[in-house]
């Protein structure tokens, strides 16, 4: 009698598990890239999603594309559902592309529809498009293309910033300020610099010249060209004083340049001057002064237009190796 | 009832898992609203005022060694027990629900999105039906096992989650009022009354002997105190302050985040059998509790255990689809807990055994 309750008991397990609603691994569709665009009132969405099986049964990666609109994003989902015969699963997405007009429009939607979602995981990159959706996912573009296209002109050129939805969020916490990078497309993709949001809404942008700036004061740049100079190594150190931030700047460059230095320094301040004036923290320096215990964050927005910046740059200066022979 | 038959150790691990349970019920975020990076200290205050109660409760634990808590309200309260236990009974049946729905719907958010809360609910509480026909002991030395399980995960967790905190993301401390402070520590105090209120119920003898007790009580809460410490480190110096405060669980946000070598990722799924268990041994101990209060208060025999047992399970799952519970429900339950375990330990006083 014991042992049948115990059968009973653990077949009822075995029946009431999480397998009642598993779907197959071929009967997902897995979106690697989602868009947002916002026109006339409907949001308009865009996905790729991966499909390995061919119609003989072989595998190969590749990308369909489906978009559908509506008044709300699960609307436009539900429409998608139509077009699909797979489900769709969003939890594998890598990069999320937005236009200007849902940026403006329909960001913290989004970020609330995003956060709520169980299957979408926080560590895909947002990036913002500036030319039309429908023609990025025609050409069937790939995440990866996107991703690895800004990563390596962060890396090697500065241009660029890689930006993840929980970074971006937790600037947005903090003063409702953050950035994304910026792209187009016309035939090929193409780095256009960095977008700027303030209170949720797009309020400038960097060039890629004033990126390679932005990334040199943010302490990210591996290595750059700016103005005719290769920068091939940099450091910069933040100094926060009750009424003065110093940026403290190791620059490497590559160029026996008299000017640079002087340039640099120039061009540096005018971009900080030119945001300050126009209260955008661009480099999120009231919480670093909170941080410090300098200021409250409300002290700062009074403390932070009237700081002075100040700039402590040595430049040094690498020689190439025909240079070093040479001079031997 | 098996005598002398817990070990102070097991007695250790199931308080150990039951404070730990601050960090579903209550969660992290909960004192980090409060006080921001300064809740690191609210853990230590807290922890405090909880050895501070201790001394309080003391009494109750060593009157009447043989009895359960139910045996000594009744040698206590003679003409007003029944009432007594009825409230207790409410109580502890509605934080039952309260604990049910934050486990149920935990795991249908993170794990199981498309799987009916129902078909969650119901193999976990059969799990527990099976676990509960057996002898009291059992669940400590299931408990014991767990323990090493627990602190195995959460070393692994923690090796996944260091190579991505930023320490300065700790900064700024003593950024807020010291009110602030006192009153996340009071929040994270209010974690204690349920687990103290469902290890009393255990006679003192009911251990082996010279062992449990106050000192490891406090042992307990000095242990748990240091692991909340540095799990509330790790999740602020990944996550930094404004995402812990935006998420119920942070813990499972930087579970998601650790990644081993680019090689194993996603592990959220497999680190999340150490958050379970934190719901586990609540539910336990509560179904426990109700089961030992029925059979206790209508003197029914032991023959009626599976009865009783199977009548709890049955309204724990109809209740959970009428009834939704707060956590503000959970605070002012153990504010009312906090107070009659005091009143109890008083009392005694007065009568002698």
């Amino acid at each position: 009698m014991k042992k049948t309750k115990l059968l009973f008991i653990f077949t009822l397990l075995l029946l009431f598990t999480g397998c009642s609603s598993y779907t197959e691994l071929n009967k997902l569709g897995i979106v690697s890239l989602l868009g947002i665009d916002y026109k006339d009132e409907e949001y308009h969405l865009y996905i790729n999603v991966v499909e390995g099986e061919q119609d003989d049964g072989s595998l190969q990666k590749e990308y369909i594309t489906y978009d559908a609109t509506g008044e709300s994003i699960d609307e436009a989902l539900h429409f998608l559902y139509l077009k699909s015969n797979k489900k769709i699963y969003l939890s594998h997405m890598d990069v999320l592309v937005l236009s200007e007009d849902v940026i403006n429009s329909k960001l913290q939607e989004i970020i609330n529809y995003l956060l709520n979602h169980p299957e979408i995981r926080n560590n895909f990159e947002l990036v913002e498009l500036s030319s039309p959706m429908n023609i990025l996912f025609e050409e069937k573009i790939d995440s990866k293309e996107i991703s690895d296209l800004i990563q390596m002109n962060q890396e090697y050129m500065g241009t660029s910033f890689s930006v993840t939805f929980e970074h971006f969020l937790e600037d947005i916490l903090i003063d409702k300020n953050s950035y994304l990078p910026l792209i187009s497309f016309d035939k090929n993709l193409e780095i256009n610099g960095i977008s700027l949001l303030k209170n949720l809404k797009i309020l400038d942008t960097l060039s890629t010249e004033e990126t390679v700036l932005f990334n040199l004061l943010q302490n990210n740049i591996n290595q750059a060209i700016y103005k005719n100079t290769t920068i091939v190594k940099n450091e910069t150190n933040i100094e926060i004083k009750k009424n003065q931030i110093t940026f403290h700047l190791k620059t490497e460059i590559n160029k026996n340049s008299n000017k640079f230095k002087e340039n640099l320094q120039k061009d540096l301040r005018k971009i900080l001057i030119y945001y300050q004036d126009q209260d955008y923290d661009l480099l999120k320096l009231k919480y670093k002064m909170k941080q410090n215990h300098l200021s409250s964050l409300e002290d700062s927005n009074v403390l932070f237009p009237k700081t002075s910046l100040k700039f402590d740059i040595k430049i040094s200066y690498t020689n190439s190796y025909l240079e070093r022979r040479i001079s031997k | 009832m098996n005598k002398h038959k817990i070990t102070g150790f097991q007695y250790f691990t199931v308080f150990f898992f039951l404070l730990n349970s601050f960090i579903p019920f209550l969660g992290f975020h909960k004192i980090t609203m409060i006080s921001n990076q300064d809740a690191l200290f609210s853990i230590i205050i807290g922890s405090i005022l909880m050895i501070g109660f201790t001394f309080l409760i003391k009494r109750l634990y060593f009157y009447l060694p043989n009895k359960t808590l139910f045996e000594k309200i009744k040698f206590l309260f003679p003409k007003g027990f029944f009432f007594i236990l009825g409230i207790l009974f409410l109580l502890s049946s509605c934080i039952l629900l309260f604990v049910t729905q934050e486990f149920t719907s935990f795991i249908h958010f993170y794990l199981l999105p498309e799987v009916h809360q129902f078909l969650i609910t119901l193999p976990f509480l059969l799990l527990i039906f099976y676990f509960l026909r057996k002898e009291q002991e059992v669940i400590f030395r299931t408990s014991e096992i767990c323990f090493y399980f627990y602190i195995l995960f959460f070393i692994i967790s923690m090796f996944g989650i260091l190579p991505q905190s930023n320490f300065l993301k700790i900064k700024p401390l003593f950024s807020t009022s010291i009110s602030s402070i006192l009153r996340s520590s009071l929040y994270f105090f209010l974690s204690f009354p349920l687990p103290l209120f469902l290890l009393l119920y255990f006679p003192k003898n009911s251990l082996k002997r010279k062992e449990g007790g106050q000192k490891t009580w406090i042992k307990s809460i000095l242990f748990s105190g240091i692991f909340l410490f540095v799990t509330l480190f790790l999740i602020l110096s990944s996550l930094g302050v404004q995402l812990t405060n935006l998420y119920k669980n942070p813990l499972m946000v930087t579970y998601q985040k650790i990644s081993f070598l680019n090689i194993l990722e996603r592990v959220e799924a497999t680190l999340s059998f150490s958050y379970v268990l934190l719901y586990f041994f609540p539910m336990v101990l509560l179904i426990y509790l109700l089961k030992e209060l029925i059979l206790y208060a209508f003197s029914l025999s032991p023959n009626y255990e599976d009865l009783v047992l199977l009548l709890l399970l049955i309204g724990n799952l109809l209740g959970n689809q009428f009834f939704s519970f707060h956590t503000n429900f959970y605070f002012s339950i153990s504010i009312f807990l906090a107070v009659f375990l005091i009143f109890l330990s008083f009392y005694s006083f007065l009568k002698k055994e």
